[in-house]
């Protein structure tokens, strides 16, 4: 089940929304600029001494590495087939840097702010046609769909191991995409009945 | 005031019929409606809802639900049976909040945290709503919904995952206003036994309505 914030009342929790998402930024910019290195692997500290800094329990901050590692380690071999080490150890660092960084804004900041602050950063394009309040919805509805494709992929993993079946790992897949589609049907009826489509 | 002329759904590729040409003044205050699974209660509901297309007409406050969905919005509450999707937003009082966007600022707050007692969802008000079981999940469905205090409350299966406590809360919340009008389609005949209005579906047509419907209902079901 993927729980998006993190009550804890640090200085990270009392930034300004708008702040971070500049910072989440800035910093993800920057570090493409970012010479290939060994060292490059250091910049993961950044977020991580972000998350101490932020009060959040280690188990949570293992579990969002965690999360990740199955991607990382496949992002690593197909960089080293194409790339030199040092090259790859750098795109890796910098994505790992990124998406950790991006999992502990999620963890400091509540989405009711994200959405005000994503319905005030779309404000100034009201006059080209863009509704801001649908587009915060739509950020708001995204992280809400995250946490119910993995809800979803526990559920068929429970079910498989109800029924004493062991498939391929890829196995849960296919009926991971039917259950989103259908959710995705289902939130649509409740986005027209709650006034919001 | 519902008002049913000739609604008829069909869904391709079949051309299956899920609503046959019905008719039907709706206008008490409470109206239950029971049948067996696939027999065409949900379709009306989501025919009432703005979710299905039909033919014939069905109005909502002299409003043709088919072109005036935006008129209807504010004042029609729908409780989807799947209520785990009807809950769009992360947390439970976001999910709530959103409900209230057409408060001034300085009012949600107060309201939010009534409407979190008055469904005894205040502990779970900072949970991720992914995180709550069926039945919690079921009420923080209906909480949303009431929180914008819609004229007609269209409800369907709204106790099926609960448990005899809250079952129990839930029934007292869909009566308790006598400004609203409810529309209920259950399974649950004690609950519908207490609408002033029942009527039985069966084969997508009414098969019966008023107050023996139940009755009939259980003779044909044996």
């Amino acid at each position: 089940m993927l729980s998006l914030y993190y009550p804890a009342g640090s200085f990270l929790h009392r930034m300004p929304t708008g702040l971070k998402l500049a910072l989440l930024a800035i910093g993800s910019a920057a570090l493409f600029f970012l010479p290939d290195s060994y060292w490059s692997i250091l910049v993961v500290a950044i977020p991580l001494l972000g998350y101490v800094l932020a009060r959040i329990p280690l188990r949570i901050m293992v579990t969002d590495v965690l999360r990740m590692a199955f991607l990382l380690v496949f992002l690593l071999v197909t960089q080293l087939i194409f790339n030199e080490p040092e090259v790859a150890t750098t795109v890796v660092a910098r994505l790992t840097t990124i998406i950790l960084a991006a999992q502990l804004f999620t963890r400091t900041t509540r989405i009711k702010h994200l959405v005000v602050t994503v319905e005030k950063l779309m404000t100034p394009f009201e006059p080209l046609g863009v509704n801001p309040s649908k587009v915060a919805l739509a950020v708001a509805l995204m992280l809400s769909a995250l946490g119910q494709i993995m809800g979803f992929i526990g559920q068929v993993r429970d079910a498989q191991h109800a029924r004493g079946v062991r498939l391929a790992p890829w196995a849960w897949v296919v009926p991971v995409l039917v259950l989103s589609l259908k959710h995705a049907d289902d939130m649509a009826d409740a986005l027209v009945v709650r006034g919001l489509d | 005031m519902i008002e049913l002329q000739n609604v008829t759904v069909t869904v391709k590729p079949d051309d299956a019929v899920l609503l046959d040409n019905v008719s039907a003044t709706l206008d008490a205050p409470t109206t239950a409606i029971i049948g067996e699974n696939g027999s065409g209660k949900s379709t009306l509901a989501k025919v009432l809802s703005g979710l299905l297309d039909y033919t014939g007409s069905a109005k909502i406050h002299d409003i043709e639900v088919a072109t005036g969905r935006k008129q209807l919005a504010r004042r029609v509450g729908m409780i989807i049976a799947n209520a785990a999707a009807q809950v769009i937003m992360p947390s439970v009082a976001e999910d709530i909040e959103l409900s209230l966007r057409h408060l001034p600022k300085d009012q949600r707050q107060a309201t939010l945290e009534a409407v979190l007692a008055e469904h005894d969802l205040a502990e779970f008000a900072d949970r991720p709503a992914l995180s709550l079981s069926s039945g919690q999940l079921q009420r923080l469905a209906l909480a949303s919904v009431l929180a914008t205090r819609p004229d007609v409350l269209i409800a369907d299966e709204p106790t099926t995952m609960l448990d005899a406590r809250y079952a129990k809360l839930v029934g007292e919340q869909l009566f308790a206003s006598e400004d609203r009008q409810l529309i209920l389609i259950t399974h649950d005949l004690q609950l519908a036994a207490k609408c002033q209005d029942i009527i039985w579906i069966h084969d997508a047509k009414i098969a019966h309505r008023g107050s023996d419907a139940i009755d009939r209902y259980l003779e044909h079901i044996g």
